[in-house]
């Protein structure tokens, strides 16, 4: 179905190979997992294998590419793959999850005999049953996830492109998802690509395993020969942090309510109390108001009943630091050094010290040296770093990180890990929204899992001390 | 779900009545007609903005409009008059009549945004408008409420890091500006993708029930035709 030799990407702008000398044949119906480091040249590689690189990417692509027995290393092929890309707010059109559906059934390749009963098995599929007339813009990044999967498959491509589709997806959409896929691959014969750095769960999933490195392939085999090769390498965390007792508290929320239009509850008498040292992972499915949460802690969003001590929302914004889902939201200087000491600046600390402050946070989070560097060209997972580096150093007393995990590498992951625990060490707490279960259970000192904007439990993280961590990326 | 004023019209019937209101306000020159527009045009926004941040918005962006068109007409009209009273007398009525124009049309547009779902369009089939047309509207109509939303997003995560906006200071606007610019670049190139690997270029095939044209819409229809004519007609008689 697609053969590749010797195929090689060079970027327009820079001349910077992102591909070297891919040697790659995929047959039909195979499940392949493409893995690798942050900026490997996974999506590049996946681009062209969807015959997309002509419309996606700017640059010269080398070698043969062969889709379905045709030649398109020049030319692509725009009507060969579906694909879905990271982010799902790109990728939609319409206003409610239904019409979204009905779209891509009225785009399809092959007509659909009934589309009503169709598109009501793709709804009930996703579980998007419920959310199936809200407008698309007051939805969770999570569930606008599920509905640019569904939407996709409901187009039923010959080859399905995947780039890290659990990024927004708690654990059981997560897994439903990949459940579909293996179902869809084994019924009706699709190929189906996946990029993702979850390695516990597409190992299980996939047929075949492409393993990439600086944009040349590594690895091609099975999942179980994978995991031989990687040995206890994806497996290797650090220490788990030791139990201490919890400081002074730093914010009390009582009886906190919370909505973004007047009818609806993301959040509902929420009693919560973060204290100094405490690393919190906040836990719970798509839409249960985990960002909401993160927001009112801050001091960005005020409680609708309820109350937050402090209750001066001045203080909250400067002595709290909140680490946002996408670094994209937040970069904007024309060096890294500029970026970090943003913050600093604004809190009116003398210029010296914000420089100081600035190189030793950098050096902290392994940026030391590039201070110069342009922000823009950074890594995803350097990017994230600079954030979070950005925000640390304002020196907050507690630090709220919304998502923080979404698009890391097991390096990186590993990185952040040892960052939090070296920063509850220091007495700062640490409040994380997250659907990675097994980092939580690394890193966490404490479980508050929410559910319909309510705290269904909070408890101590039930793995210190415990059993190992059953899953790993 | 509570259905918002207008959004009851045919989508024909709002895209003629956008156009026409837009026709008008371009051809208009009268001042006290230009006000009267817009305040209606207000009015309909704010009932098609339920959570009444879009307009929390969009008057802190016109406020930045109106000094930025009354200087570009003093600066003209002191070449003209040769002195600042002068160029104050000479500015002031063309500023207003253009500041007013802009806004009419800066509403009518955020009227559209507000009443016109993409499903609507989605309805419209190539007799009403071509496909093209069609899929550029889906794609303006869902661009607006997401560049505001994300502006709102983008100001919330600055503001974190200790930024306060000063509407005179350009310099307190970039951490907001420039991720929204990217992140509009970033979200313009998926678009495109996306919209061909989802097959809706070349051709938007019509999707759902189509919708019926009511009464009401021949009302809306002959009202905005009406005002364009007799628009078109007092341009004429004065030329």
């Amino acid at each position: 179905m697609i053969a590749a030799r010797q195929l090689g990407f060079r970027t327009q702008d820079t001349g910077v190979p992102l591909l070297r000398a891919v040697d790659l044949e995929i047959g039909t119906g195979e499940r392949v997992a493409l893995v690798g480091p942050s900026g490997s040249g996974k999506t590049t590689l996946a681009l062209h294998l969807a015959g997309l690189h002509k419309l996606a990417l700017l640059g010269e692509t080398t070698g043969e590419l062969l889709l379905a027995g045709q030649d398109c290393t020049a030319s692509g092929a725009t009507d060969f793959a579906g694909i879905v890309l990271q982010n799902p707010e790109n990728q939609l059109f319409a206003d409610t999850p239904e019409a979204e559906i009905e779209l891509s059934l009225a785009h399809r390749q092959v007509p659909c005999p009934d589309p009503a009963a169709e598109r009501d098995r793709f709804l009930s599929l996703f579980g998007l049953d419920t959310v199936r007339h809200q407008p698309l813009t007051t939805l969770s990044l999570g569930w606008k996830q599920r509905v640019s999967v569904a939407s996709m498959l409901a187009m039923k491509p010959r080859l399905l492109v995947l780039d890290e589709p659990t990024n927004y997806l708690d654990a059981r959409t997560a897994d439903e998802l990949f459940a579909e896929l293996r179902r869809l691959s084994e019924e009706r014969n699709l190929t189906v690509i996946v990029i993702e750095h979850d390695l516990e769960r597409v190992l299980g999933w996939a047929t075949r395993v492409v393993a990439m490195a600086a944009g040349a392939v590594v690895f091609d085999g099975s999942s179980v020969d994978y995991a031989a090769y990687l040995g206890d390498r994806w497996r290797a965390w650090p220490p788990a942090p030791p139990s201490r007792e919890p400081g002074e508290a730093l914010v009390r929320f009582a009886g906190v309510g919370h909505g973004y239009t007047r009818e609806t509850h993301v959040l509902a008498d929420m009693n919560l109390t973060i204290r100094a040292g405490e690393a919190v992972a906040l836990l719970g499915p798509n839409g249960a108001g985990k960002s909401t949460l993160l927001h009112l802690l801050k001091g960005v969003l005020k409680p609708r009943s309820g109350s937050i001590e402090p209750s001066a929302e001045a203080e909250r914004l400067d002595r709290l630091g909140l680490v946002c889902q996408n670094p994209d939201d937040q970069i904007f200087a024309h060096s890294v050094t500029e970026e970090c000491a943003f913050l600093p600046r604004n809190l009116g600390v003398p210029e010296t010290e914000s420089l100081a402050r600035t190189e030793t946070m950098l050096a902290r989070v392994a940026l030391g040296g590039r201070g110069e560097r342009f922000p823009f060209t950074l890594s995803y997972g350097e990017k994230r770093r600079l954030t979070l580096a950005s925000v640390l150093v304002g020196q907050p007393a507690l630090v709220c990180l919304d998502e923080p995990t979404v698009g890391l590498d097991f390096a990186c992951l590993r990185q952040l890990a040892s960052q939090i625990t070296e920063l509850c060490a220091a007495g700062v707490a640490v409040v994380f929204a997250t659907h990675d279960r097994c980092f939580a259970e690394r890193v966490a000192s404490r479980f508050v899992e929410l559910q319909g904007g309510r705290i269904v439990a909070d408890q101590p993280n039930p793995a210190h001390g415990g059993a190992p961590c059953p899953v790993g990326r | 779900m509570p259905r918002r004023p207008l959004s009851v019209l045919h989508p024909g019937s709002l895209l003629l009545a956008f156009f026409a209101v837009s026709i008008y306000a371009t051809l208009c020159n009268s001042v006290l007609a230009l006000a009267l527009l817009g305040l209606g045009l207000l009015a309909l926004l704010a009932t098609c903005s339920p959570s009444g941040k879009l307009l929390h918005v969009i008057f802190w962006l016109n406020l930045l409009g109106i000094p930025g068109s009354m200087v570009f007409f003093v600066a003209a009209g002191w070449e003209a008059a040769g002195s600042l009273p002068g160029a104050l007398r000479w500015a002031i009525v063309p500023a207003a009549l253009y500041t007013l124009r802009l806004e009419c049309l800066v509403f009518a547009n955020l009227v559209l945004v507000g009443t016109t779902t993409p499903r609507a369009l989605f309805a419209l089939g190539p007799r009403w408008l071509p496909s093209g047309f069609r899929t550029l509207l889906v794609t303006a109509v869902r661009f607006v409420p997401l560049t505001i939303s994300e502006a709102i997003r983008i100001h919330q995560v600055q503001r974190c890091r200790g930024l306060r906006l000063r509407l005179w200071s350009l310099r307190t606007w970039l951490p907001v500006l420039i991720p929204l610019f990217l992140a509009q670049m970033r979200r313009a190139h998926e678009t495109a993708l996306m919209l061909v690997v989802r097959r809706v270029l070349p051709t938007m095939a019509p999707v759902g029930p189509r919708p019926g044209f009511r009464p009401a819409d021949w009302l809306v229809v002959g009202c905005s035709a009406g005002a364009c004519l007799l628009q078109l007609g007092l341009l004429i008689t004065q030329a």
